[in-house]
């Protein structure tokens, strides 16, 4: 399981850059629903989190 | 940005009342572009949309690109006010301001496009406030289904669900009850606040009161149950900060204030 996590961090290390995908969402909160376009020009900072 | 369940982030939006954007993903693509080991974790995108960083402490390469941004609004000038009213949570204002923005007319290309999507968000979200506050008519919330019918049918011009909330309301509004609902619906608010806040046994005490005061009101039955609810899952003085309380998911032997109902 830890191997599997470490895996595409090493990409990272590698200074693999990726393009974001375009957000499939299935609910937005606090904003009108936001795509890749109507970020340009932005940094974005994503945190990804559980509820738990 | 989460993949769970919806349910689960509308409890938890609720709770923690964020002030920043949130999402849900489900299929978990972005996650996996990250390589997401634990939770939270952190990504940044840069000013051309490609991903950046990913890792725990982002500060720096936010730094690093930040001098390249462009300041402002992500929403074209002319829908900069739309977009507030709906990242404010007043869909009613954000309704009007989107209609008086498409009888205007005159809209570039991407301007429409955002308008479009506004609106369908806007009609999403009016939809689902109302299936809310009619789950909350059943359980017996009746003043904040009154809130939210009242809200949805004044909508003007009329959201897609204006009529329907409209016919609710009138029901409501033919209740001799009504009035001493929504004075009960005063000190549920209160109580509500107290266990949003963590303060269980503030809420406790409160709905409790608010059952014995209002008794015979379907508010007053909801607040009861509520208050036997907090009691029996034993969370009356749980304390966040106390490790044996957060263990536990309720209050320690040390915290526990009992209650009596």
């Amino acid at each position: 399981m830890l191997a599997l996590a470490v895996l595409p961090l090493l990409g990272w290390a590698q200074g693999a850059e990726q393009k974001a995908p375009e957000f499939q969402a299935k609910q937005w909160y606090n904003t009108a629903p936001i795509q890749l376009e109507d970020l340009e020009g932005k940094v974005v900072l994503i945190q990804v989190f559980r509820t738990w | 940005m989460t993949d769970e369940d919806p349910k689960l982030v509308d409890a938890f939006v609720e709770k923690r009342k964020p002030t920043y954007p949130v999402v849900v993903l489900p299929g978990g693509e972005l996650e996996k572009m990250l390589g997401v080991p634990h939770f939270p974790y952190s990504g940044v995108i840069d000013t051309k949309g490609m991903i950046a960083y990913a890792g725990d402490t982002p500060e720096g390469m936010i730094k690093k690109l930040m001098k390249d941004a462009k300041p402002g609004s992500i929403w074209p000038k002319k829908l900069q006010k739309a977009g507030s009213l709906i990242r404010a949570g007043k869909l009613g204002d954000a309704w009007s301001e989107v209609q008086s923005l498409r009888a205007a007319g005159g809209l570039e290309k991407r301007e429409d496009a955002v308008l479009s999507r506004f609106t369908a968000h806007i009609e999403q979200n009016a939809s689902n406030e109302l299936e809310s506050a009619q789950k909350a008519m059943k359980a017996g919330r009746v003043h904040i289904a009154y809130r939210s019918f009242a809200t949805l049918a004044a909508a003007k011009p009329a959201l897609s669900v204006s009529e329907e909330a409209g016919k609710l309301l009138a029901e409501l509004k033919s209740d001799p009850k009504l009035d001493a609902e929504l004075k009960a619906g005063e000190a549920y608010d209160k109580a509500l606040a107290k266990e949003e806040a963590g303060d269980y046994y503030g809420a406790a005490v409160g709905f409790r009161d608010c059952a014995r005061k209002n008794a015979g009101t379907r508010v007053g039955e909801s607040a009861e149950k509520r208050a036997k609810s907090i009691v029996e899952r034993g969370l009356p003085g749980m304390e966040p900060a106390c490790f044996r309380c957060e263990e536990a998911k309720k209050a320690c032997e040390k915290h526990a204030k009992p209650v009596k109902l």
